[in-house]
């Protein structure tokens, strides 16, 4: 539903093509030096709101590692006597849901699934973007036409529709679920990393890397994907945010993760029909998935911030 | 200009041709393939089965049945439905003006509120309201559409009873023009939240990299009044681009359209996408696959046009 969005909704002209951009204007993002590094994280530490995005996540993936000490009940364990239990009521912190199951045990469960679908489909969608847009830049010709009208078809077709047809085709599962939004979510990173090569493929470094005979595998992998690892380390915590919105979204269509697997998509799956008389059932997963999603976006935001060379400390 | 919209048109062939390859490659993935709803049928011998599948064309090689698929594609004929036996085009086009009714509205307000924000954002930078609407908008980014839909029904329709929970109208009556406003307010509001929050940074963004340009300098050097210079140096330039975001947001509305169809039982082709996927009512979701994505491959070729209208940078450069 929402992937490509996150991405950089920033000045729209600085997205073009620097194709024909002389070398001496391209901004490198290259983060190599000390001295680079250290005014990345003074820029990075300035920004409050980055900060704290960036420990929530810290505190959510430690919660998630460790669900099973801090969850009290069974997850899954089913007790009609409790169904709908109010927050506080019986040793349920925050109450059970329609089958009677503790709320808290389930949230902390749903996390890690959760997370561990987004952090996997960044990762895919990263490992597939760079390979395809590093193609793309550094052959041209019919590889790139080829890779980019395969990007621009994909990016035709509303991806909820796609995702909801593929997973109601191939039996959904955690992994189904992983690899269809994986798959459906490494274009803006494509053409990010091409866009990059473009850029820094005429760079004397480059020309002369290519003088010396260095094979094609090589110089891809040591000395033209370095030099995009910023803007595409960027893009990879916004994609980790959209893949978590997109999963949550299949799973309260019931066509996610299925049950009884908890995750805080499909603890909304039945929330229509009780959201009038246990509210408080349908409130927290989606509190938890706003909180996520909000934390991975500032923390991507105030990244791009900070690896963006042109912004100076001022 | 002519040549410009003739070559982009030409442009959107080959990627007509690519989306219908996809949607015809997902729909054999489909469990069973398209004699799957037959097979269910216990009182279907394979006589039967072999007799539907040779009507049918399916024991034809793959790339005749994509070619007299597309062929059909192409003059309109979109197959019949499984579930009812009407054509399917007939059925979608009678669930189209609903999500339009619900995306135009979502439209507008994010293109009010959105931009507005983005412009008062922009010139008093770094103020409290600044502060407050980029963060609001991060926030409306990060909220999943179909939970804000329910948090809406819950204090909006079930304590406060400002709005109905759901549906075009009230049943049972003969619907007003208030009574269908009425049932628009909650499924547009939350459909638009998101797409306003997108619009705001963006506009913010964009008029500040024009505010910063020489031109802005010399305008005010000139001393050229403020306002003048807000409206018509800064803003007539930096409004352009947001007309390839309306483009480009396209595929997220529809896409979010569906999501919000749900939660408030508003039946566009949101809703008949889902009851079909159920119902495994293929040439349905054939057919809303390919409708969608050629609606979302002309708005960005539209908006493509109009920018090159608007400014003449584009066609010349």
């Amino acid at each position: 539903m929402r992937s490509g969005n996150l991405l950089p909704v920033s000045a729209p002209e600085e997205q073009t093509d620097t194709a024909g951009t002389p070398a001496d204007q391209v901004p490198s993002f290259a983060a190599g030096s000390r001295r680079n590094r250290s005014l990345v994280w003074a820029k990075f530490s300035r920004n409050r709101l980055a900060c704290v995005g960036a420990i929530v996540v810290i505190l959510l993936v430690f919660m998630a590692i460790f669900a099973p000490w801090f969850a009290l009940h069974d997850p899954l364990r089913i007790d009609l006597e409790y169904k709908f239990a109010r927050p506080g009521h019986a040793g349920y912190l925050l109450g059970a849901d329609e089958l009677g199951r503790d709320l808290l045990s389930r949230l902390l469960h749903a996390g890690r699934v959760s997370l561990a679908v987004g952090l996997v489909t960044a990762l895919i969608s990263v490992v597939i973007g760079s390979i395809l847009g590093a193609l793309a830049g550094h052959y041209g010709g019919v590889v790139d036409s080829g890779i980019m009208r395969l990007a621009d078809v994909l990016l035709s077709i509303p991806t909820i529709f796609l995702l909801l047809a593929l997973s109601a085709f191939l039996k959904a599962n955690i992994l189904t679920i992983i690899l269809i939004i994986g798959l459906n979510s490494w274009m803006s990173v494509a053409r990010l990393v091409r866009g990059e090569i473009l850029s820094i493929k005429q760079q004397e470094f480059i020309l002369a890397a290519r003088a010396l005979g260095t094979a094609d595998a090589r110089l891809i992998f040591r000395q033209l994907l370095p030099n995009a690892l910023a803007p595409v380390l960027v893009a990879a915590t916004l994609n980790v945010a959209t893949a978590i919105l997109t999963e949550s979204s299949l799973s309260y269509l019931g066509y996610g993760i299925q049950p009884p697997t908890a995750t805080w998509g499909n603890m909304l799956n039945n929330a229509q029909s009780y959201v009038l008389h246990a509210p408080w059932v349908a409130i927290y997963p989606g509190m938890m998935i706003t909180l996520t999603v909000l934390s991975f976006n500032f923390f991507g935001d105030g990244l791009r911030d900070a690896l963006d060379p042109r912004l100076t400390l001022s | 200009m002519a040549q410009f919209i003739l070559r982009r048109l030409l442009q959107a062939i080959p990627m007509l041709v690519g989306i219908s390859f996809a949607a015809f490659v997902i729909m054999r993935l489909a469990p069973g393939g398209p004699m799957a709803v037959y097979a269910q049928n216990p009182t279907m011998s394979e006589a039967d089965m072999q007799r539907i599948e040779r009507l049918l064309g399916l024991d034809q090689p793959i790339h005749i049945q994509y070619l007299s698929w597309a062929r059909g594609m192409a003059t309109g004929n979109l197959g019949f439905s499984y579930r009812s036996g009407r054509p399917v085009g007939e059925i979608i086009l009678s669930r189209i003006p609903a999500t339009l009714q619900l995306m135009g509205a979502a439209y507008l307000l994010a293109i009010s509120l959105g931009i507005s924000a983005g412009i008062v954002s922009a010139v008093r930078r770094h103020t409290l309201f600044d502060y407050c609407a980029t963060t609001g908008a991060m926030v409306g980014l990060s909220i999943p559409t179909f939970w804000f839909g329910l948090v809406v029904v819950i204090v909006f329709a079930g304590m406060l009873h400002w709005i109905p929970s759901g549906g075009v109208g009230t049943l049972g009556t003969s619907s007003t023009l208030y009574d269908r406003f009425i049932h628009l307010i909650g499924p547009s509001a939350v459909l638009g939240l998101w797409m306003t929050a997108t619009w705001s940074r963006f506009t913010r963004s964009s008029v500040l990299e024009v505010i910063g340009r020489d031109f802005i300098r010399t305008a005010r050097a000139k001393g050229v009044r403020e306002r003048t210079v807000l409206l018509r140096h800064t803003l007539r330039n930096a409004l352009i681009p947001l007309i390839t975001l309306a483009g480009l947001e396209f595929r997220n509305l529809i896409g979010g359209a569906l999501v919000t169809e749900t939660v408030f039982a508003w039946p566009g082709v949101g809703r008949l996408y889902l009851d079909s996927l159920g119902f495994q009512d293929y040439p349905v979701i054939l057919g809303l696959l390919l409708t969608t994505s050629v609606l979302v491959l002309f708005g960005s070729l539209f908006a493509d046009i109009l920018y090159a209208v608007v400014d003449p940078r584009i066609r010349l450069g």
